[in-house]
């Protein structure tokens, strides 16, 4: 049996007495408004999956399991959870006085009824495809009795891409975007207006998880601010611009020309969350002619990603073959080979193999995210010099978005990955595999056995061979061109204290004013 | 009178009828899938569907016209996609902002616009007239886009009098509520003013060599009584005109200037509608929008009678 546990008292004690001389330049109060360039359509702790989504809720929100600073899973609104060694049964001991912002405690009748409901709604509900039932023995303990091997299922659990809130089991009853934005975090709903605003405020009957610090999105989490505000300013110079009146206190997505000037004022500081998202360009193996495999190939060996990333970040990104990051166990070379090659020889061959007759090749792309048109427009660029007829389209993102998931009208679309490079090769299941393959190579099957392999391996080496296996798979069939990662300007007033850089969320907990 | 606007009226039940049905085939037309852009790349085709039929979006084509139709009939616009709420109750909700943004911002521009374009009449070919003229003319072809950013570089970051963006409710400061509208306003108005000054100016020149204003300065009357009283009467019926285009373009320019200054208004709200393709949303928008417009034309229609007593419409 293997069991995750939270560190216990006597590292608390020591924890304390350490901590103790920091804290005296930490205070409570004052209110932090941030500014995004996005918002989201819906607040539902079960509903949500967008970046920014993830900013405004995992203040309130908190799920049993939580990842950490390397997003490894580790406990949360659990004390511990034991895994049966036969990986078919997870005990999950909960927390005793946890408070939910109602004040009522939280218990396994609450977390049963938030998985139900997560199980039904989610866009992540596969996570519980394999959960054949929820016991509760008693109201601190919770049984997940699996129908089948799934070796993905704590870090799915902890997976803020979609999280698995734990709600109270009076709102889990609740259709889609009624229920009223209740969990046990730091911070606790007060308004929200979809495209102008969130506002929450400190909870003070919180129930801190034990241990040093704040830990990912777990660990013991401390709310300073009284109040929390995040705006939605979509035009970049006006968020900036607000930052440099004093209007907000942080700003995401600075562009790289203004950040260079925000670093020379002295009240502001400029820091890099780098990688931040992985620009990719998708292929359709399916259509004409991108569904011969040569000629995808004869592409991806003539370009150049370093142009196509400078064009596409302003500078502001890293080389990266992988689909995971380079902090990530289950980082490899195997797609190495296959990255930027830039040869143009070797192109020219493949190109001559593949029997293509310069059919024209549709690449779409949008404005709504300069990197993917600035990505496309380069990258048409050097496959025109390689005597490719592209022909380039330039939507709006929605019908992008749409199109692109058809399985005609179109060879090849400009894209970008944000929470699935961070988290780790679980979520890329559903992109690279089956029925929603994002290059429809639904039945593949070097990808199927290495899937299946990594879902039933116990042992983290075996599960990282097979998603070795699946990144050379994807690089060698040409399926995905992965640019690069590109990184997020993050800029703030000076007297911000305590602020890590994240790829998962902004954390507005163990954050403060100095 | 009374019997113009009612007869006006009729038509236009007919105009939104036609525009409803129009915007409504448009949003149907236009590729991009709502269902899509709210569940995301990584969604599968049944989580798709799940939204497709929450929202009626799996229906055909007339049955969703006639629902639409049929809850109009009853003051219903509809459910937003993104908001949820309903779409009139959206719309209400980010009304006076944008009213107010327009307000102030045509405040500034019969003020600006009426007097420089009456000055430089009266001024003619003097230094005066030309320098208004060329400022009318940089004020026509600044776009607003980038005069709202210079304009928060100015007075926002660099000397702190306004604020960079947002917006404060009337009924919660009034102050507030003006300040907060001063900078997006003035960017809304400039172009109008420009427009307005140079149509008031080659009116009032126009007016001023009538008989009728030589005969008033000849009876002795002072400069400013045959300006104001008889000569700008006379412009105002052309200047009517322009200012219902005028009013017209504001709402239409707030789009732009509500997103650069972050105004919970019906244009950022229209904005946003369309990146999400939020139909419910865009239909009630455009024909909220649709209607105002015909509002300002008849009001406008009105006013020519009140001012030109030759106009009679029975």
């Amino acid at each position: 049996m293997t069991t995750y546990r939270l560190p216990l008292s006597a590292g608390l004690i020591v924890a304390l007495a350490l901590a103790s001389g920091a804290a005296l330049a930490q205070k409570k109060g004052g209110d932090m408004i941030m500014a995004q360039p996005a918002g989201t359509n819906t607040l539902d702790p079960h509903f949500t999956a967008s970046a920014a989504a993830r900013n405004m809720m995992l203040g309130m929100y908190e799920t049993l399991m939580a990842i950490d600073e390397n997003t490894a899973p580790i406990p949360h609104l659990a004390e511990k959870v034991s895994v049966a060694e036969d990986g078919l049964t997870y005990t999950f001991a909960l927390r005793k006085g946890v408070k939910f912002h109602t004040g009522k405690e939280m218990t396994s009748a609450d977390v049963k009824a938030s998985f139900d409901r997560f199980g039904q709604l989610s866009p992540e509900k596969t996570t519980m495809a394999s959960v054949d039932r929820i016991d509760t023995p008693d109201p601190y303990t919770v049984v997940f009795k699996m129908k089948a091997l799934d070796t993905s299922f704590l870090d799915r659990l902890a997976s803020p891409a979609s999280p698995t809130t734990i709600i109270p089991a009076e709102e889990a009853v609740k259709p889609v975007n009624k229920t009223n934005n209740i969990s046990t975090g730091p911070y606790q709903f007060v308004e929200w207006e979809p495209d102008t605003h969130l506002k929450v405020k400190r909870f003070d009957g919180y129930a801190a998880a034990p241990g040093k610090a704040a830990d990912g999105l777990g660990g013991k989490k401390t709310a300073y601010f009284d109040t929390v505000t995040v705006r939605i300013i979509r035009e970049a110079s006006a968020r900036v611009a607000a930052l440099e009146a004093g209007q907000v206190q942080y700003v995401e997505d600075v562009p790289v020309l203004a950040a260079q000037r925000l670093a020379g004022n002295a009240k502001l500081k400029v820091v890099d969350l780098l990688p931040a998202a992985q620009p990719v360009m998708l292929i359709n193996s399916v259509q004409a002619p991108t569904n011969n495999a040569k000629l995808r190939q004869a592409m991806q060996a003539a370009i150049d990603m370093k142009e196509v990333m400078t064009a596409a970040t302003d500078g502001n990104f890293k080389l990266n073959h992988s689909f995971v990051y380079p902090n990530n166990p289950y980082f490899n070379d195997a797609g190495k080979p296959y990255y930027s090659v830039n040869d143009s020889k070797k192109a020219k061959q493949l190109l001559a193999e593949s029997g293509y007759k310069g059919e024209p090749i549709v690449m779409l792309t949008n404005k709504d995210y300069q990197y993917m048109y600035k990505s496309a427009l380069v990258m048409s660029e050097q496959l025109k010099d390689l005597g490719i007829n592209i022909k380039l389209e330039v939507l709006d993102w929605p019908t992008m978005a749409d199109l692109s998931r058809k399985r005609e009208g179109w060879n090849m679309a400009a894209s970008g990955l944000a929470i699935q490079p961070f988290v780790g090769p679980y979520s890329f299941m559903k992109l690279f595999w089956g029925a929603t393959h994002i290059a429809f190579a639904d039945k593949d099957p070097v990808l199927e056995e290495a899937w299946t392999r990594f879902n039933k391996s116990l042992k983290l080496e075996d599960r990282k061979a097979a998603w070795t296996q699946i990144e050379g798979r994807m690089a060698d069939q040409a399926y995905v061109f992965k640019l690069g990662d590109s990184g997020n300007k993050l800029a703030m007033t000076k007297n911000l204290g305590g602020f890590k850089p994240y790829a998962g969320a902004v954390r507005m907990w163990d954050v403060w004013f100095e | 009178m009374g019997a113009f606007i009612v007869r006006r009226l009729l038509v236009t039940i007919v105009v939104l009828l036609l525009v409803s049905l129009i915007s409504f085939s448009i949003m149907q037309l236009v590729p991009g899938d709502p269902a899509v852009v709210m569940a995301g790349l990584a969604a599968t085709a049944d989580q798709i569907q799940a939204i497709r039929v929450q929202f009626g979006l799996d229906k055909p084509f007339h049955v969703q016209l006639v629902r639409w139709y049929a809850g109009i009939a009853v003051g219903d616009m509809g459910q937003s996609m993104t908001l949820g709420r309903a779409v009139g109750q959206a719309l209400i909700e980010r009304l006076p902002a944008t009213i107010g943004l327009a307000l102030v911002a045509f405040a500034m521009t019969i003020v600006i616009g009426l007097s420089a374009g009456i000055l430089a009449a009266i001024r003619q070919n003097t230094w005066i007239d030309q320098l208004i003229m060329t400022l009318a003319v940089v004020g026509v072809s600044v776009p607003s886009f980038w005069l709202g950013l210079i304009l928060i570089i100015v007075f926002a970051v660099t000397f702190d009098l306004l604020p960079a963006g947002g917006y404060v409710a009337f009924a919660q400061s009034p102050r507030d509520w003006l300040v907060s509208l001063l900078l997006p306003a003035f960017s809304l108005a400039l172009l109008q003013v420009g427009l307005l000054a140079r149509i008031t100016r080659s009116a009032m020149v126009e007016t001023l060599r009538q008989d009728f204003i030589r005969t008033a300065k000849a009876k002795g009357l002072p400069t400013w009584m045959v300006i104001c009283k008889h000569a700008l009467m006379n412009v105002m019926v052309m200047v009517v005109t322009i200012i219902g285009i005028v009013f017209s373009l504001m709402l239409s320019g707030s789009v732009v200037i509500e997103t650069v200054f972050s105004i919970p208004g019906l244009g950022r709200l229209m904005a946003s509608a369309i990146l999400t393709r939020d139909y419910p949303l865009i239909q009630g928008g455009l024909l909220l929008t649709a209607a105002m417009f015909v509002l300002i034309n008849l009001v406008v229609d009105v006013l020519y009678a009140y001012l030109d007593p030759r106009i009679r419409y029975d």
